[in-house]
């Protein structure tokens, strides 16, 4: 019987989970100096530059850390060299973001050219050897459909760099872009969102499995909505069904499950209603954008709460388990019994947690009248956020350490 | 028939490894557990790998698992 095996070595996600909160500070810097009149412009090169430091810096690093973890609990995918493959892979994302950010902030094709092949040499690579493992151990697993998300979301990036670089391939540009943004936020970000959700939510907040039918079609049917989606504009409708249906599971779930009080179950229920108020808003962007005063600033709002609103909570809430979780295991394998560590609440205290929930949901409420009225504030929010989760995630870091020392 | 059966579904990680682990550290030779987890324990494996047993994982319809664990 195949029996996946949980080997990777906890450095590797670690690294890039490490990374993370210095993209969202980063980020957050380069918006803090934006004047007023530079942050509706969603196309600006400035603001294209923020969203990919947010998209693949930021949230990028957290995906790719969680989608290892993942993929080797679930599944037993291990490359023969981890710890090589994973620091080369680490490298050409770091390296890849912050060239793509510079080539769009200074508009130099050199850069994106050159940003374009890290990418597509790590993440790129990173999904067909994915791909490709997942179809030789013979398993179905749901994780198919992010990794092939992740796939399309880099080609298409690269084929923009292509498009405005050197007018190659001829394809319009405006439907690529659509398919880039559709593919990165949907196919990518949320499926593997639905994915971890399998996984983590029954096991780390005491609570039923997903349906059978969930777990089973959900991921296909958001990949076809998906793709009918980048086909025609008209069908991004589509994408509200499997979203809504993720949606009721997901509160179902959180309602059955033992851990009442688990600030964790308040941020997912926070998040997933604000993914599915994004997925409701977007095939009506272009109407809401003629009917607001402030016309052109609509997708930008509409991206920040994705992001801010969406996002960053149930980011929280899987961090906040998933690394000491990671650094228990790990403990174990050094310190085999006994010994300083007995519960994961000693690496990531909740109080820590709930203080953390508690600056998240300050940013998702109050994120529509700091926009109109005191934009800087969001930055300098997202700032200290930024920095208090550096601190759980070090603090826990050092903890386990000290205590395998002791 | 188990030396020892526990229903560890209702605990949160890493509460149900650390009973299974704390009971194969003082079992005999011989002695058998039978757990019943919430789900496959999957990142149990490795650290069953380092102690001496021997173990076999049956997954429930229902999606929990009955793990039964044999002290070498």
């Amino acid at each position: 019987m195949f029996q996946p095996e949980f080997s990777l070595p906890v450095a590797l996600p670690l690294r890039f989970f490490r990374t993370a909160p210095l993209w969202l500070a980063l980020a957050a810097l380069a918006a803090f100096g934006l004047e007023a009149g530079e942050w509706p412009q969603r196309y600006s090169p400035a603001l294209l530059a923020i969203t990919h430091l947010l998209m693949l810096g930021f949230i990028g690093n957290i995906m790719v850390g969680a989608l290892l973890q993942v993929c080797a609990v679930l599944t037993g995918i291990r490359a023969q060299h981890p710890e090589r493959w994973g620091w080369m892979l680490w490298l050409g994302l770091q390296t890849g973001t912050a060239l793509l950010a510079l080539g769009l902030w200074q508009m130099q094709t050199h850069y994106l050219q050159t940003a374009a092949v890290l990418l597509l040499l790590s993440l790129g690579a990173l999904a067909v050897w994915l791909l490709t493992m997942l179809w030789r151990s013979r398993q179905a697993s749901a994780l198919v459909y992010p990794i092939a998300g992740l796939a399309l979301t880099v080609l298409s990036g690269a084929l923009l760099v292509g498009v405005l670089s050197v007018a190659w391939p001829a394809l319009p540009l405006a439907d690529l872009l659509r398919a880039h943004i559709t593919l990165g936020s949907m196919a990518w970000i949320f499926a593997l969102i639905i994915v971890v959700g399998l996984t983590v939510i029954p096991m780390f907040l005491v609570a039923p499995s997903w349906p059978a039918r969930i777990s089973r079609y959900l991921p296909a049917g958001l990949a076809i909505a998906v793709l009918g989606a980048v086909i025609n504009a008209q069908l991004l409708v589509l994408l509200l069904m499997p979203a809504l249906i993720w949606l009721i599971a997901l509160y179902r779930l959180l309602h059955q499950s033992q851990r009442r009080a688990d600030p964790a179950r308040y941020l997912w229920a926070w998040g997933g209603f604000n993914l599915i108020v994004c997925t409701a808003l977007v095939p009506w962007l272009d109407g809401l954008s003629t009917s607001w005063p402030a016309q052109e600033g609509i997708p930008v709002l509409l991206a920040l709460h994705f992001i801010v609103a969406g996002l960053l909570p149930i980011f929280t809430a899987m961090q906040a388990k998933i690394i000491p979780f990671l650094l228990w295991m790990d403990y174990r394998l050094q310190v085999l019994s006994g010994g300083q560590l007995r519960h994961m609440g000693q690496l990531w205290p909740e109080k820590h947690l709930k203080r953390l929930s508690y600056l998240v949901y300050l940013l998702g409420i109050s994120l529509l009248p700091l926009y109109l009225f005191a934009f800087k504030a969001i930055p300098a929010l997202i700032m200290i956020f930024a920095a208090a989760l550096s601190y759980c995630l070090e603090r826990a870091i050092v903890h386990k350490k000290r205590a395998c020392v002791s | 028939m188990a030396d020892l059966q526990l229903d560890l579904r209702g605990l949160a990680p890493p509460e149900p490894m650390e009973r299974i682990l704390q009971w194969l550290d003082a079992a005999s030779a011989g002695e058998t557990l039978l757990a019943h987890l919430p789900h496959t324990p999957y990142p149990l494996y490795d650290h069953l790998r380092l102690r001496r047993c021997h173990w076999e994982c049956a997954e429930q319809a229902d999606g929990s698992a009955l793990l039964c664990v044999q002290r070498d």
